[in-house]
């Protein structure tokens, strides 16, 4: 008896343990390996955002396998079929070894030393015109080296990453509701939802990860209604009770439309939005921030938006936007919205992005489990980076902005750097950068020198034959790639530097739902190839050695100055010596003294290690542990909202603890169908592929499962057109003109009047096509729509 | 005072008498007992004869009327039913398995995968439907006319297609020509043969990690690779004779 007692105290205890575990950087012991001579190590997934973490398999110096990592409370096990061979990655067989110079025409080897100096003379020819642009698969040490470099150290602001591309309008989105950055609910919000929501949005093949955390909740029992509103349909909508098939860009006229319902049936929450929430509409001249309205004012504006006139507008019944209205009116139901690129990629992308936000607050669907507005991102450290980083034209890292003197200020004290070194004008946003990069010098076009790292810019500019051909085509512009692998974009380069990718060297991501996730270099890269964080800090102590001013801190010292144990620097800059100390972790230490004035904390670098990733804020507690932070601005789990408080938007733009309830009219695009160009053209993705398929075209079984991009058609408009299943057809816009082979029925299928292409092809790019009209607030642009039109090849257009 | 009770009593000993002998006997009839193994067979409904085979079907007739929706006259479950009945009789104590042919399963079986715990690829056309368009022949698996549909060694996941691709375009009628295969340098970790034995004559372990295939009779059972076929599948409790020295994680905690 006594026996069982005991051993009944120890079994609760081991529970609450596992239970603890859940939350608590350091996890259980896995068992041994079941291969011998093969080692295992944790790391995050090298692709989308979702932040899956994956076991790597290494034997021999070489990665051999990968399994989904049972311990990581993001995929708990399990992968996509990209995550399962993200390991094959690494050994596509023309991997970039070994640095390139173009000279004659020709791309040929040259040193390293010499490709550094190449750049450093580029810089000291024209430091104001020279310009790098990253993306959001950039480690966070990666991108905060760069963002130290341009704006600490050339007083530059023309850092831009891809991720402008990507999620600008959901920062925007957040920003103009919240007042502060990234999502106040996370991945556990999949577990809890009663209804799940996806506006423009196809997690089945984009987020798979997490999609099927939802569907196989019903294999289990639970019933999740699933509403997919869309322009198509996809793999996702084979799983929707509810498919609300809309006209491109109405998506604002639906969402106004349950901001109406609300209102009309009295079903708003009353209580939430008095106690939180203010209302906003567009000022004039329009800024980020808008105009505080009355309710009554808010309440005059969406009384158009009956379910009749949106109908109307977007092509969705009536009663289905009466179900919405109704379904958010309850209080019984829990209720998760995703979006990804369908809302951010948009001209009104900040516009839409707020009217979500607006629905789950008017209704109070916000800050419970499983009640979220949920923006999801497409790359693994779009958040990590792009976002908290700041490595956008107009930030500084912590959510600083570069216009605002007090940010200015504190940056330059935690650098180091003498006041008023960095430059108070926003840089060039991306879209803008190209075209200054495009433009001949004569012409007013001041960007002489473009560095991409970690992206492909000449497969992913929208109207690509405005924003980047002419630059590579210009012999005074200079293109500088690091890559992997050659791209559309190292076809155009003058240099070309091969760099070490994922798990070749250290890393640290931060995923969609705050989570800061760490990993260690477990194989040696290829040839001559680097990570990309010693060629940005190569390149700063060249301009040292040469006596540029601005890579001394206010003492003297080298910008990246990290010091020996002993005294003294550590020499980084020389890649014989570079691993002999953590360059990441002396990095993420001196980077996490930015994350405190946005309440985004991070903890020390070996928590990190320690855990499968920690989502901000991380805040140590009394007894010394770090504990992470699952639901912002709810005060039963934040430790930022006051004790005894239900909910505190403490960043709020009005200063009041109030999230901003937008009213923003549904506008018309700006470039739609017409008698010349019938069609909507919408571009996006597949399962297979990830972002330009520069790593997942050199996995086999991913490039043999989806060979190539093709354009999606209603079998009526290719029986108008006599257009037959597989036949190739020419696709135009007014920007350019593309082959494709025609699905009917495939992937996915999209109505009457729309064709669809993926963009992961660089044999056949579609952003010859795309139009590069973007959103006035997040500098976005709209690769989901334009107009197009489709003919058999050899017939005329007028035929 | 009560009296000292004797320390075997009668009554002790009949019980363990009793007991001895129902052992006995138990032993006696399991060993001796034919395997109910096939038990989990349905019966053919249809014995098939030349008459019983149903007529084949055209392409469009198919579109009109799918498999599976008149299963009383024909369909893809008689076909399993055929299927089913056309098995060996005997599975019991089928034990082809030389080193050679081992060898040669494994390759058959690697082909589909990257590396060994990678998750196959499907040697078929995929539509874009939810699991039931799998599950129809990957939740019991069955084989027929030499092609076998193996049965999901994993818990039911609902987006089947999530990790498994096609191992060619889906496009049946793409104009272009295929492209060319990926060149890479990948070297994948190859399955191992053969688990270790504590002693000769003692229960090999499973010489893989057991995550995502705890169905064991998905490659061992009856519709497995014969080589990889247990010799006795009677025997359902597989892991309480070969221990999982692969165990469910890999990378350990720091």
């Amino acid at each position: 008896m006594e026996l069982d007692r005991r051993s009944f105290v120890k079994l609760a205890a081991m529970a609450a343990a596992t239970a603890a575990a859940n939350r608590a950087p350091t996890a259980s012991a896995a068992t041994g390996p079941a291969q011998p001579g093969v080692s295992w190590d944790k790391a995050p997934c090298r692709f989308c955002g979702t932040g899956c973490h994956v076991q790597v398999g290494v034997k021999g110096g070489r990665v051999v396998a990968v399994a989904g990592d049972p311990e990581a409370e993001v995929n708990r096990g399990l992968l996509c079929v990209k995550g399962y061979h993200v390991g094959l990655a690494l050994y596509g067989k023309d991997r970039l070894t070994r640095p390139l110079l173009k000279q004659g025409g020709r791309q040929v080897p040259i040193s390293w030393e010499r490709a550094i100096d190449v750049i450093a003379d580029r810089v000291e020819a024209d430091p104001k015109g020279f310009a790098i642009y990253g993306s959001g698969q950039w480690t966070i040490p990666e991108g905060y080296a760069a963002q130290k470099f341009m704006k600490g150290g050339l007083a530059n602001n023309h850092i831009d990453p891809n991720a402008r591309l990507c999620m600008a309008s959901a920062v925007t989105g957040f920003l103009a509701t919240y007042g502060v950055d990234e999502p106040a609910g996370c991945y556990d919000d999949l577990d809890h939802c009663d209804v799940l929501i996806n506006w423009g949005n196809n997690p089945a093949e984009m987020h798979p990860v997490l999609f099927s955390r939802v569907i196989d909740r019903r294999s289990r029992g639970d019933e999740v209604l699933i509403i997919d509103i869309s322009t198509r349909r996809t793999r996702s909508t084979a799983h929707a009770q509810h498919y609300l098939e809309f006209r491109p860009h109405t998506d604002l006229a639906i969402a106004n439309g349950i901001l109406h319902q609300l209102i009309a049936n009295d079903s708003w929450n009353r209580e939430f939005v008095e106690k939180h929430c203010a209302f906003k509409a567009d000022s004039d001249p329009p800024g980020l921030h808008g105009r505080s309205i009355s309710f009554d004012e808010f309440k005059q504006a969406v009384a158009e938006y009956t379910p009749e006139r949106v109908e109307q507008i977007s092509g969705v019944p009536a009663r289905d936007i009466r179900m919405l209205g109704d379904l958010f009116g309850r209080r019984d139901v829990r209720i998760t919205s995703l979006w990804c690129m369908g809302m951010n990629q948009h001209t009104r992308g900040t516009a839409i992005n707020t009217l979500v936000h607006g629905v789950h607050l008017l209704s109070g669907h916000f800050g419970r489990p499983g009640d979220a507005p949920t923006s999801l991102t497409g790359q693994p450290s779009a958040c990590g980076t792009a976002r908290e980083v700041g490595t956008l034209a107009h930030l500084l890292p912590g959510g600083r902005l570069v216009q605002n003197a007090e940010h200015r200020k504190q940056a330059e004290e935690i650098w180091n750097l003498p006041e008023g070194r960095i430059h108070d004008e926003m840089g060039y946003h991306t879209v803008k950068m190209f075209e200054q990069w495009s433009k001949p010098a004569a012409e007013g076009g001041d960007i002489s020198t473009l560095w991409v790292q970690v992206t492909n810019p000449g497969q992913t500019m929208p109207n690509r034959h405005k924003l980047f051909d002419p630059g590579v085509a210009d012999p005074d512009k200079f293109l500088i790639v690091s890559d992997v692998y050659p791209t559309p974009t190292t076809a155009g380069a003058d240099l070309v530097l091969p760099s070490a990718m994922w798990v070749e060297k250290n890393g640290i991501f931060g995923n969609s739902e705050r989570r800061t996730q760490q990993w260690f270099k477990m194989v040696r890269p290829p040839g001559e190839a680097r990570d990309d964080v010693w060629q940005t800090i190569a390149v700063a102590r060249r301009l040292h050695e040469r006596g540029y001013p601005g890579m001394k801190d206010k003492d003297g010292r080298f910008l990246f100055h990290i010091e020996r144990d002993g005294g003294g620097p550590e020499p980084i800059w020389d890649w014989r010596r570079f691993r002999e100390v953590n360059v990441d972790r002396a990095l993420f230490e001196e980077y996490r003294a930015f994350s405190r004035l946005k309440h985004k904390d991070l903890a020390p670098y070996d928590v990190y290690v320690a855990s499968r990733g920690l989502r901000w804020p991380v805040v140590e507690q009394p007894d010394g542990t770090w504990r992470e932070t699952r639901f912002r601005f709810s005060g039963f789990d934040d430790p930022y909202v006051a004790e005894g408080q239900e909910f505190d938007f403490y960043h709020s733009p009005t200063k009041d603890g109030r999230a901003q309830i937008w009213f923003r009219p549904y506008e018309a695009p700006p470039e739609s169908p017409d008698a010349d160009y019938p069609l909507w053209l919408c571009t996006g993705r597949v399962l297979e592929h990830w972002h330009t398929a520069s790593m997942t075209m050199r996995i086999p079984p991913l490039r043999r499962a989806m060979p190539n991009a093709y354009v999606e058609m209603h079998r009526d408009d290719a029986r108008a057109l006599s257009i037959s299943d597989g036949e190739v057809v020419r696709v135009e816009t007014r920007r350019g003109t593309i082959d494709l082979p025609v699905w009917i029925e495939g992937r996915g299928a999209p109505p009457r009047g729309t064709v669809f292409v993926p963009f992961f092809d660089e044999s056949r790019l579609i952003n010859d096509l795309t139009l590069d009209a973007h959103d006035p607030f997040s500098k976005q642009p709209d690769f989901k729509k334009c107009a197009a039109r489709v003919r058999r090849i050899g017939e005329d257009a007028n035929a | 005072m009560p009296e000292p009770a004797p320390p075997f009593s009668g009554r002790l000993v009949a019980l363990l008498g009793a007991s001895v002998g129902a052992v006995a006997l138990i032993g006696l009839l399991t060993g001796t007992a034919p395997s109910t193994y096939r038990a989990r067979l349905p019966e053919p409904l249809v014995r098939p004869t030349v008459a019983a085979v149903p007529p084949a079907r055209t392409h469009a007739e198919l579109e009109r009327r799918p498999w599976g929706s008149d299963p009383v006259r024909s369909g893809w479950l008689e076909s399993w039913r055929i299927a089913a009945a056309a098995r060996p009789a005997d599975l019991a104590g089928t034990d082809s398995r030389d080193d050679g042919s081992v060898r040669t399963a494994l390759a058959e079986r690697a082909a589909r995968r990257a590396f060994d715990g990678a998750p196959p690829v499907v040697p078929h056309p995929v539509r874009s439907g939810g699991a039931a368009e799998c599950l129809a022949c990957h939740a019991e698996g069955f084989a027929l006319a030499g092609r076998q549909a193996s049965r999901v060694p994993h818990a039911v996941y609902a987006s089947c297609t999530q990790c498994h691709v096609s191992s060619s375009s889906s496009f049946t009628r793409l104009a272009a020509p295929p492209a060319a295969l990926a060149q890479t340098g990948f070297e994948g970790l190859v399955p191992v043969a053969r688990g270790s034995q504590a002693y000769p004559g003692a229960p090999p372990a499973v010489p893989h990690s057991t995550r995502m295939r705890e169905q064991c009779e998905s490659c061992h059972g009856p519709d497995g690779r014969a080589a990889l076929r247990t010799p006795h599948p009677e025997r359902r409790s597989c892991l309480q004779c070969h221990p999982a020295t692969g165990g469910r994680g890999h990378a350990p905690s720091r």
